[in-house]
């Protein structure tokens, strides 16, 4: 079964930290067996990783299944595809979630992004891909209607 | 007295010395037939009568004759030579008044018309240097139209290349930090939307 993403796990640095997490509670969780504590001290969570457990429907107090999405999330952090985004300015966690829910649902379930700050674009976003970048910034949409704009000034004109 | 005046004397005496031994010979020659006596007494008799004759008196008589006449003849010819040279000056005066009115209205044509000629060639030289410069401002005006026209259109295609940059740079500067992303959500899925398809294959084909 495929690894889900939750809406707030977007970027790779997400991703490695919750698969950093994942791992440290698993040692304390065995610390706590091998200590013979009753009952197991689960140590707390962060919001991501529950959301992650939870689009997974894994228990985190089966070893197993946590260990499998362990695996998952080391595949995930090695072939997951990624997307970098550059915004004008620094985008707030709900653009973020917008962009990744329709990110994940019209292109790839899997993809993370990238997040890169580039002023001068003044509106809109660059996107990098592997291969390619699509520039939909508001520089290019006027490059792309310069012809508007011309006709526009020879009318002031 | 000058050296001239001794010189007149000196030859008035030698003039008078001859012709007394002209004279001395002529009555000589009809006693030559009597002998050498004869002759003889007759020489001696010419010389005490010229001795006599030309004594220091009558000499210093002839010397002051000959003065007056030698400071009359120096005066006559002196006046004579002031009236010819007044009378050459005059026409010198004249003869040079002349000719340097001559040579002077000669030059003065000359130079007229050098001057003429000059005006001429300058008038000349002018009117083409105004053609030429006229031509040359022509060329140097089609120029100057050219190389506006040229650096217009240059700016104007500048300007056209660089207006979304020109245009993006205001719109940066008026909006500043007041840009809401969250509002331009929908022209971003508009764009995305347009490039799923090219987005999905640049990702599977990069993975």
């Amino acid at each position: 079964m495929e690894l889900k993403l939750p809406v707030i796990l977007a970027s790779r640095q997400d991703l490695a930290h919750v698969h950093r997490e994942l791992r440290v509670f698993l040692d304390m969780v065995m610390q706590s067996v091998m200590r013979h504590d009753n009952p197991i001290q689960y140590p707390g969570i962060s919001t991501t990783l529950r959301a992650l457990a939870t689009e997974n429907q894994v228990d985190l107090r089966d070893e197993t299944a946590c260990n499998e999405l362990l695996v998952k999330l080391e595949k995930l952090k090695d072939d997951a595809p990624t997307l970098h985004i550059s915004f004008p300015i620094d985008p707030s966690a709900e653009v973020i979630q917008k962009l990744i829910v329709w990110l994940r649902k019209e292109i790839d379930p899997r993809i993370i992004i990238q997040v890169g700050l580039q002023p001068t674009i003044a509106a809109g976003i660059v996107l990098r891909t592997p291969n390619h970048q699509f520039d939909f910034s508001l520089r290019q949409h006027l490059y792309k209607n310069r012809a508007k704009l011309r006709e526009a000034l020879e009318v002031k004109a | 007295m000058t050296g001239g005046q001794i010189a007149i004397v000196a030859g008035l005496l030698a003039v008078a010395t001859a012709v007394f031994l002209i004279a001395l010979f002529r009555l000589r020659k009809p006693v030559e037939n009597t002998g050498n006596n004869m002759e003889k007494t007759l020489t001696d008799a010419a010389e005490k009568d010229a001795e006599r004759i030309f004594n220091d008196e009558f000499r210093e008589e002839l010397r002051n004759r000959g003065r007056l006449h030698f400071e009359k003849i120096i005066g006559e010819n002196a006046m004579f030579l002031q009236q010819d040279l007044r009378l050459t000056t005059s026409q010198l005066n004249d003869y040079m008044k002349e000719e340097i009115k001559r040579v002077l209205q000669e030059e003065f044509s000359k130079y007229e018309e050098s001057i003429s000629n000059a005006k001429d060639l300058a008038l000349d030289s002018i009117q083409k240097t105004q053609e030429v410069i006229e031509q040359q401002r022509l060329v140097l005006e089609k120029q100057l139209n050219d190389q506006a026209a040229t650096e217009k259109a240059r700016l104007i295609d500048h300007f056209e290349k660089n207006m979304a940059d020109i245009v993006n740079h205001y719109i940066l500067a008026a909006i500043g930090n007041e840009i809401d992303l969250s509002v331009q959500l929908d022209y971003i899925f508009q764009y995305l939307e347009e490039n799923k398809q090219a987005i999905i294959e640049d990702i599977r084909s990069g993975t």
